[in-house]
């Protein structure tokens, strides 16, 4: 059996009459940066606060480490470091004296607060009050406080909401470097353009339940490449490509899309356009990006 | 233990530049202010010839406080501790960390009794600090006989035992609901109801009331132990129910 560093077995939770959490079986390898994607309001705060011990789940297992939760949470949660939401920070201390809080309550060195303050870049800010820090400057103090202590395992939910481009980049930087230094790490968005990058493994989750888990690639490889067709008369073009079997669609912008099984699809349908004496203006193939692909999916399980 | 030693180390360290570390100090010396201004203008009316001035300058000082002051204070001071939590999202970081919830709970609750006790020892040296005012400002009023420290101090702790029932649950309202104006609705009304119906009989059944049941019957040599059983052991169940119900509660903010 694979070393798991979370695995989740049927995993329920309600709240009232919703049901957030829906029978998820999730696996993290170890020396992943697992990226836990989902539309808000998905099930994923609700999934994370349960891997942390912060909420009771309904039905199902929580393994971390390969153990139980509930038959060691302190000897688990020891070996994790946590980033919920907005990062919890208190304004009116400094940087380190936050630090110095989650010193003093899991023991550990001093060295250990200089050692994440540089991992973060925060050395120079450490002794301003968090008041005055930025938003960025927070969650970068926040993701110190997830990494002090040296967990072998990060949960973050939602890393990069709420920050600029440049504080988005800033983060994805510092936790590609992470897996590096044997580090998993398991992280939430709503958005996987902003986590495409770092991620290794991707589980897709969709009102409580999961519909995709595997690596970027594999998600790729479920969909067709598509051809962009431009022109005069879209609408007669759309009706005409439908009518002979393709599954053309006319998005937001000036063009229709086809998905299509290759190269000699795409010159089929510039053929039997020209020959009903459509102009056309742009053909190009090419390979929906992962946002695309997340974004059907979770538009398809909407209406299902 | 070691695991209670490390919260109560960080809650000490969360307090710096709070208002709730000032008001410890800030609330005593209001109500010191306002016994020696109340001595510089009344001071010939209360303070009867020959009579003992020290007593009637401590028993007052205990009437206001216990009543009216260390309810309202411990309200909001309670109140203010569980806003430091709430109103930066931080339940669901300390309760991540890997230490037990009621060690995190019980760090709270010795925080807030040493804060409290901490005022009461204030204020005790605050008298002492009007009265001798007074000796050198007012020598007609009589506070050149010795000072009574057995019985500033007997009051102080007394009263502080009895005030261990609203501290436990004014922490556990706080810290449980991230509502400012409910900790404070829960403090404010019933102190108010107590200081009207102070003296009836029921009135040594109410929490908010313990603290001046206990001095009122310290000063007029009247039975005053149930009440501050009622307080101490009372605060010492809240307390740990205050843990238990900590332990299981899903944290959502
Ligand atoms: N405390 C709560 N009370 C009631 N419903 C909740 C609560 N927390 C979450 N939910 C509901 O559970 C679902 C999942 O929420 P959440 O886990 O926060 O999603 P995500 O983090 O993916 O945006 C949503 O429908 C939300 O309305
Ligand atoms: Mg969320």
């Amino acid at each position: 059996m694979e070393p798991w560093m979370i695995e989740t077995r049927q995993l329920t939770r309600s709240f009232k009459d919703t049901r957030a959490v829906d029978g998820l079986s999730l696996q993290v390898p170890a020396g992943s940066v697992y990226g836990f994607l989902g539309p808000n309001g998905a099930g994923k705060t609700t999934t994370i606060r349960m891997l942390l011990g912060l909420i009771h789940p309904d039905g199902g297992e929580i393994r971390l480490f390969n153990r139980r939760l509930r038959d060691d949470p302190m000897g688990v949660l020891r070996r994790v470091g946590s980033l919920v939401e907005s990062p919890s920070l208190y304004p009116h201390l400094t940087g380190r004296e936050n630090l110095e809080v989650l010193r003093r309550m899991t023991g550990g060195s001093r060295s250990e607060i200089s050692r994440v303050l540089k991992v973060v870049n925060l050395e120079n800010a450490a002794n301003r009050l968090v008041r005055n820090y930025s938003l960025g400057m927070r969650q970068r103090l926040g993701l110190a406080a997830a990494m002090f202590g040296q967990p072998e395992l990060l949960i973050l939910d939602e890393p990069t909401n709420g920050l600029d481009p440049a504080g988005i980049h800033e983060m994805r930087e510092l936790i590609c470097r992470l897996p590096a230094e044997g580090l998993t790490v398991f992280l939430s968005s709503h958005l996987l353009s902003e986590v495409e990058q770092m991620v290794t493994q991707i589980g897709i989750v969709q009102s409580g339940r999961l519909i995709f888990q595997g690596k970027p690639d594999e998600l790729k490889a479920r969909t067709r490449n598509q051809v962009i067709v431009a022109t005069d008369r879209l609408e007669e073009s759309q009706k005409l490509l439908v009518q002979q079997g393709w599954k053309a669609v006319h998005g937001q912008n000036h063009h229709l899309t086809v998905p299509v099984n290759g190269a000699a699809d795409a010159a089929l349908i510039n053929t039997r356009l020209v020959q009903a004496g459509h102009q056309v203006y742009q053909l190009s193939m090419e390979h929906p990006s992962l946002e695309d692909i997340f974004l059907k999916l979770t538009e398809e399980q909407e209406k299902k | 233990m070691k695991h209670l030693f490390r919260a109560l180390s960080a809650e000490t360290l969360k307090l710096n530049r709070t208002l709730a570390l000032a008001l410890v100090f800030l609330t005593p010396f209001a109500l010191a202010f306002l016994e020696v201004a109340i001595g510089f203008e009344y001071g010939r009316r209360m303070y009867r010839v020959g009579g003992d001035a020290w007593m009637t300058l401590i028993s007052h000082t205990a009437m206001m406080w216990n009543l009216l002051l260390l309810p309202l204070f411990v309200t909001l001071e309670m109140g203010l501790l569980g806003a430091l939590e709430h109103n930066n999202s931080t339940w669901k970081q300390l309760f991540a960390l890997p230490l037990p919830r009621w060690s995190i709970y019980a760090a709270k609750q010795l925080l807030a009794m040493g804060l409290i006790g901490l005022s009461m020892l204030a204020l005790a040296a605050m008298t002492i600090g009007a009265g001798l005012i007074g000796r050198v400002c007012l020598p007609e009023l009589g506070f050149d006989a010795p000072i009574p420290f057995g019985m500033l101090l007997q009051n102080m702790l007394l009263s502080y035992l009895a005030a261990w029932l609203i501290i436990s649950i004014h922490l556990w309202v706080s810290l449980r609901w991230s509502s400012f104006v409910l900790a404070m609705s829960v403090g404010i009304v019933p102190t108010v109801i107590s200081a009207v119906t102070f003296g009836s009989d029921w009135s040594p059944f109410n929490p908010w009331a313990l603290p001046g049941e206990v001095s009122n019957g310290l000063f007029e040599m009247q039975p005053y132990l149930g009440a501050l059983l009622l307080g101490l052991l009372g605060g010492v169940v809240v307390a740990c129910l205050g843990c238990w119900e900590s332990s299981r509660r899903d944290v959502l903010h």
